[in-house]
């Protein structure tokens, strides 16, 4: 019991005053108020929102132009390998179980890492005594 | 006459075929004039607002736009995935007919057909779900309470209340208790709580390999468990663990557009999240690495 809380005449809830004080803060805080603008101001907000809008669907639709293109290619490329080997064909279509990206790789970061690069890493290559 | 101020709308009272005119619209303070925006459309969603229409206590999420993972996976993964699970030759099979949730074929039901591979149909992350069930809440409701607080900390939206649908004799369960708590974060939400995730929490959990080889639902989702130590390792409840009267444990589901198995590793691995066979196989892959180590630093 938490020091402070009196042994049976508690009035909080479940006999911890930690959760009254989450019961208020989650059910009982009072809602913001509605944020006022002049239309000026609502103009200019619009404005920014709608441009912000524009820029990301640009982006998209570039991306998406450059996956079409290059699916495009792909999808030749295997058409054309069906057509010259069927036996290469068959073999380019399986695939490696269990396929996962490298626990290595790095998500892109806004800063370098500490360490640019282990030269101390140990790979299959090691010769071992 | 004073200036005509517009009011960042709120979701508006559905008072049927009353007029927007009608007095009762200036006499309860909440409702307000629906102004059709862009910008509406983010403070009206459901996760800014409370079921009753009146805003919740929390901040409106204003993002600066930018989120890590969201570019990661549009710069490094998007392509990479889309090449490794491309199909040349679509499986036709008999796809389920609208309207059927589930179809039995033995001892398990059909799984919906995956479609053909698209540009379009790239497996992609569409949400997370977090979802606490929390036992002691049988005795007591006001426990719940320690469970839905932490994981509005770990998260930033408030969950909803999980009512029991049935009772169960034998666990104290009635229906209609509240006892277990769950919110879907999408979009920038979703990536900052992986993010979080995934550089945060899993390295420092312990003795923990990795999801399992062959995890997943069979229809590109993939769940995980937590228990209540992973909670504190969360850096909103380390810094006031005291504030929590109870830990608990929690599961997350990461919902795909991948339709298989494969798919669905393939793109979480991306994010980071490791994948393990089971902790032998880890602990020799360690063993062999340290051997190593030391044999090059011997050499050197």
């Amino acid at each position: 019991m938490r020091a402070g809380a009196k042994k049976g005449a508690s009035t909080s809830l479940n006999g911890d005053v930690r959760n009254d004080l989450i019961k208020k803060v989650l059910f009982d805080a009072p809602p913001r108020p509605a944020i006022r603008l002049t239309p000026e101001d609502f103009e200019r907000h619009e404005t920014i929102e709608r441009a912000w809008k524009l820029v990301r669907q640009q982006r998209k639709q570039e991306q998406e132009k450059g996956l079409a293109r290059k699916f495009e290619m792909m999808r030749k490329a295997n058409a054309e390998l069906e057509a010259t080997s069927p036996v290469l064909f068959k073999h380019s279509q399986s695939k490696e179980r269990n396929a996962v990206f490298p626990r290595q790789l790095r998500t892109l970061t806004d800063t370098p890492p500490k360490q640019i690069w282990n030269y101390r890493q140990p790979t299959n290559a090691t010769p071992k005594a | 006459m004073p200036p005509r101020i517009r009011y960042i709308p709120v979701r508006t009272l559905d008072l049927g075929l009353l007029p927007k005119t009608s007095p009762i619209y200036r006499a309860i303070p909440t409702i307000q004039q629906r102004v059709k925006s862009t910008a509406s459309a983010s403070r009206n969603s459901d996760h800014n607002n409370d079921v009753d229409g009146k805003p919740l206590p929390q901040a409106p999420t204003y993002t600066t736009g930018l989120s890590r993972l969201r570019e990661h996976y549009a710069t490094s993964l998007q392509e990479d995935i889309m090449i490794t699970s491309y199909r040349h030759h679509h499986k036709k099979q008999k796809p389920i007919p609208e309207g059927v949730t589930s179809i039995p074929k033995g001892n398990h039901h059909i799984k919906p057909a995956p479609k053909p591979s698209s540009p379009s149909r790239i497996p992609e992350l569409v949400k997370i779900d977090v979802h606490c069930m929390m036992k002691e809440a049988l005795t007591s409701k006001y426990n719940l309470l320690s469970g839905i607080m932490a994981i509005q900390s770990i998260t930033g939206e408030t969950p909803e209340i999980i009512f029991a649908k049935t009772g169960v004799h034998n666990w104290k369960l009635r229906k209609g208790m509240p006892i277990g708590c769950r919110v879907t974060l999408k979009g920038d939400k979703m990536y900052q709580f992986l993010d979080k995730l995934v550089e945060v929490v899993l390295p420092k959990m312990k003795e923990w390999p990795g999801l399992s080889e062959g995890a997943g639902d069979g229809t590109g989702n993939i769940g995980m468990g937590f228990p209540p130590s992973a909670l504190s390792l969360f850096p909103e409840i380390e810094n006031n663990f005291d504030m929590y009267p109870r830990m608990t444990g929690f599961d997350i589901t990461f919902n795909t557009t991948a339709y298989t198995n494969l798919d669905a590793r393939l793109l979480m691995s991306g994010f980071n999240m490791p994948f393990q066979r089971s902790s032998a196989a880890a602990r020799k892959v360690a063993a062999e690495d340290q051997k190593r180590v030391q044999q090059s630093l011997s050499e050197a």
